[in-house]
């Protein structure tokens, strides 16, 4: 478990300074490459931005997060915490459905929180297999989409391989509308811990309330 | 030393001279080096100084002026032939064979319907072979059941555009010169022209008119007059076109038989000092004669739309250093138009500094030609010498790739384009993804971004106004065009994809010109002139079935507004009347000629440079573009099929009758980022996206309810 944070009893520190950096980081990222993304697709409609100006965001915007994920995945797979981001079997079923059933009817039951959530198992297993499908299929796919479009002007070849603009950008798009609707959710499960803004604080200070139970559901 | 090599050193000296031109007048700098060094001036009209010296003349030889049998004209009386005259220096027969100007496609003719642009009555894809619905009347191929439009008359008609040579000097069907043949058969259409009393073929006297030899000065003299060449094409007095170009040098003058040598003006042995005759390079003006020659191109420039301003009637190019503002013209937003109507003529270009000929040593040749020679060499020293190219310097003028330019496609992509003088990647740091804009853009697709002048949208043959013309629109223009009170606005090209010669595809700026006209049979050819004018008037006016078909008021009067086929009884009476003249299977066909836009390039400045203006939806590559305002007899136009510019998009008519062109999603191709609109994937994000936003509100509403009821109950 974290260390205890000395001016607020009951509170554990769950994530560190560099965590936390590395979160907004990628959320700012992420959030200035969804509108300039918008802006570029959709340019009457992001008029203000201004194209050239979105281009240059959103390229900028790219490589923040991709360097951020590069030295995240170094981080993780040096101190071996990449395991926390791989689901096992059981944690889609049964526990992912265990899961799935507190925010469908447990949560408007008043029902504790089904599992527990502690510094060393911040991700519960729908999180794991969210992130998993996340880290794995599509923060990949929309770096490999969006390096290749980067790259339309110094490696055309590259970008041929993979069926030319016409099949790149239609992968970067739909990613896109999927990272969109990811973060919308994202930001709504925030609400859902011991009270609306709990998890948020503790993504703020590094320091929330752990959740520990007896015995997990099986 | 020969006299033809003494004469030629000459001549190269006068090459040189004209080479070194450009240092003439040049300002002078500062000898202190600690003096502030302030950057030049664009040598441009403006800051030029005062005009550039006169070509040295005198260093070109007398020539002396022969007739075809090589006689002293003085002496002969006979028609000028600058063949023999300038043969004694330059290999004119060279010249004249290695010239697509005066060859107009002769050399490239097929089997009707056997070239590239698919129509079954065209032989080949130059003036002498390859229909033009703007001038509408059709060369009759050898062989064909009726005679429409034959060789003389085609020199009568077109020859206005036509240097001489080639099909105005020999026979297509057999090679042989005009005036030394027979008729084949009961006629052909070398010997015959159309007799428009009677509608039958009339031999053609061409003994008496003569032939159309090459015009040397036509492009090489200083005031060719080019109005009385004209008139003596269109008097049928061929032979006698190029001593008609001298009016005006006081060499010739007109007499009741026509013309008379002044022998005032000529050497005593007969020659003519070249000062007289202005002997030089081709200069714009003496392009402008046949591709643009309303254009005055002094200040202020007036011009017209017409087809005698081909370039400007096609494309709404003018080919003008001088300034927009300070034209003569009606121009929308005139006093905001402080540029010139082309930087390049501005900048002092003449046409023949990229349209030069291929062998001039002065210009390298175009390392990326369609022949790519010897791509390793950034510099290849072996040049014609100076000599050797004025004995037999290459007419074939190097020219660029156009959809218009169906002649001599061998040559296509020969000239240098604007990256051979421009360095574009040093100048375009604003601009993202710069390989690949330039890849995929001509440059005129930024730089070219609007023609100030109007351009000619349709061409309607289905039904003559009152003064037998076609009813004819133009875009760029608000009201009638040519009427002085009439708003010029220009327009915004259509960017389209163009082929290249080497192979890949470039969004260009292009007009769109459509026609409607009548063919008749099978395989179709358009109905001829005489036939239609017979199927629409009576001598006293319209013929009174087209009226009464036509006259939706009823006043007995066909007015602008009924001259048009919009409904299917309108066209069954004209067709009816059509064959009443003998017509057979009459029927409206339509087509659509890209005209590739390379002239009326304004100062970077006027540049495109907004991005949106491509990368939107609605955007200049993905726009509609209009065609005309209605299609008669309901038939859309097909794209003639050698343009090489890709037209991909749809052709549809609306519910006002407008015609228009809606480019495709992806023309070319390209996928422009922005301009495609909101695609299906975009609908479906987008109801993801909404959804999952309704799905976490309808959640937190949910559970905000659920709380509150939780709180009363345990109060």
């Amino acid at each position: 478990m974290g260390s205890a944070n000395a001016s607020s009893p009951g509170l554990v520190r769950f994530y560190t300074l560099y965590e936390r950096l590395w979160h907004w980081l990628q959320a700012l990222s992420a959030v200035a490459l969804l509108l300039t993304g918008f802006a570029i697709a959709f340019p009457a409609a992001f008029a203000p931005l201004g194209f050239a100006s979105a281009v240059a965001v959103h390229h900028a915007a790219a490589w923040v997060l991709l360097v951020n994920a590069g030295l995240a995945l170094f981080y993780n797979l040096a101190s071996g915490l990449i395991r926390r981001y791989v689901p096992s079997v059981k944690d889609i079923f049964p526990l992912g459905m265990h899961h799935a059933r507190y925010y469908v009817l447990g949560i408007f039951r008043g029902e504790p929180h089904p599992f527990e959530r502690t510094p060393e198992k911040r991700l519960l297993p729908l999180q794991k297999v969210t992130y998993f499908l996340i880290l794995n299929v599509l923060l990949p796919l929309m770096a490999l989409t969006g390096l290749l479009k980067l790259g339309a002007d110094s490696q055309p070849e590259l970008l041929g391989w993979f069926g030319g603009m016409p099949v790149v950008a239609v992968l970067h798009r739909l990613g896109a509308w999927l990272f969109a609707a990811f973060l919308i959710l994202h930001v709504y499960m925030t609400t859902t811990g011991s009270t609306w803004w709990a998890n948020l604080r503790t993504m703020l200070t590094g320091y929330g309330q752990a959740e520990c139970r007896e015995e997990e559901p099986k | 030393m020969s006299l033809r090599r003494a004469a030629l050193v000459a001549l190269a000296g006068l090459g040189l001279a004209g080479l070194a031109r450009a240092d003439d007048g040049a300002p002078s700098v500062s000898a202190d080096p600690a003096a502030p060094q302030a950057a030049p001036p664009p040598v441009t009209l403006e800051h030029a100084g005062p005009p550039a010296r006169e070509p040295r003349h005198e260093i070109h030889p007398a020539t002396p002026l022969l007739d075809a049998q090589g006689e002293p004209v003085l002496r002969s009386g006979r028609p000028v032939s600058f063949m023999r005259s300038c043969a004694g220096c330059h290999d004119t027969a060279f010249i004249a064979a290695h010239n697509y100007h005066a060859q107009a496609g002769l050399d490239e003719l097929a089997e009707p319907g056997r070239t590239e642009s698919g129509r079954p009555w065209d032989t080949g894809p130059g003036l002498f072979g390859r229909w033009d619905p703007l001038t509408y009347r059709a060369l009759t191929p050898p062989g064909a059941a009726s005679l429409d439009l034959g060789t003389a008359e085609w020199i009568q008609r077109l020859g206005a555009r036509h240097v001489g040579g080639g099909p105005a000097e020999r026979s297509r069907i057999d090679g042989q010169l005009l005036d030394a043949r027979g008729p084949r058969g009961a006629w052909d259409p070398d010997s015959h022209v159309l007799d428009p009393a009677s509608g039958e073929p009339r031999a053609w006297d061409w003994k008496a008119s003569g032939t159309v030899e090459l015009n040397c000065m036509l492009c090489h003299a200083a005031a060719p007059d080019n109005a009385a060449r004209i008139q003596a094409l269109q008097q049928g007095r061929f032979a006698w076109a190029s001593t008609a170009t001298l009016l005006g040098t006081g060499l010739v003058a007109r007499d009741e038989a026509g013309f008379r040598y002044l022998a005032a003006a000529f050497e005593p042995d007969g020659s003519v000092r070249a000062e007289r005759l202005g002997l030089g390079r081709a200069r714009s003006a003496s392009c402008r004669q046949c591709h643009g020659r309303a254009c005055r191109c002094s200040d202020p420039v007036v011009f017209e739309n017409s087809l005698q301003n081909w370039s400007a009637e096609t494309g709404g190019a003018i080919y003008s250093p001088a300034r927009a503002r300070l034209s003569g013209m009606n121009l929308a937003g005139k006093d905001g138009l402080d540029m010139p109507w082309d930087v390049h003529a501005e900048r002092l270009l003449e046409c023949s500094d990229c349209h030069h000929a291929p062998n001039n040593p002065a210009f390298d040749l175009k390392r990326a030609g369609p022949e790519r020679p010897l791509l390793h060499l950034a510099f290849d020293a072996r040049r014609t010498s100076v000599e050797d190219y004025l004995w037999r310097p290459d007419h074939e003028l190097v020219k660029g790739h156009t959809s218009q330019g169906t002649a001599a496609r061998r040559l296509d992509g020969s000239m240098r384009d604007c990256r051979d003088c421009h360095d574009a990647q040093a100048v375009h740091d604003f601009l993202p993804f710069k390989r690949t804009h330039f890849e995929r853009l001509a440059c005129e697709a930024c730089h070219l971004p609007r023609l100030l002048a109007p351009a000619r949208m349709s061409t309607d043959w289905t039904l003559l106004g009152p003064d037998r013309q076609p009813r004819v629109s133009h875009r760029g223009v608000e009201g009638p065009v040519n009427d002085p009170a009439s708003l010029v606005t220009g327009f915004e090209p259509a960017l389209l994809p163009h082929r290249t010669q080497a192979g890949s595809l470039r969004l260009a700026p292009h007009n769109l010109t459509s026609a409607w006209f009548w063919v008749q049979g099978e395989p179709p050819a358009p109905v001829r002139l005489l036939d239609l004018e017979r199927a629409l008037f009576s001598p006293e006016g319209y013929h009174p079935a087209v009226t009464a078909a036509l006259d939706a008021d009823g006043d007995g009067q066909l007015r602008e507004a009924e001259l048009r086929l919009d409904t299917p009884a309108e066209v069954a009476a004209v067709a009816a009347r059509l064959e009443a003249v003998g017509v057979r299977a009459p029927r409206i066909q339509a087509e659509l000629q890209p005209y590739t836009l390379g002239h009326g390039v304004p100062p970077a400045r006027w540049a495109l440079r907004d991005c949106t203006a491509c990368h939107a939806p609605g955007g200049r590559v993905t726009r509609a573009f209009a065609l005309a305002d209605h299609a008669p007899g309901g038939v859309l136009p097909r794209v003639v099929g050698d343009t090489r510019t890709e037209l991909a998009g749809r052709i549809s008519a609306g519910a006002d009758g407008r015609v228009t062109y809606q480019a495709a999603a992806r023309p070319g191709g390209a996928y422009v980022h922005g301009a495609q609109g909101l695609t299906w994937l975009d609908v479906l994000g987008l109801l993801l996206v909404v959804g999952t936003g309704v799905g976490v509100m309808v959640h937190g509403g949910l559970r905000i309810l659920v709380q509150r009821r939780r709180g009363r109950a345990g109060r």
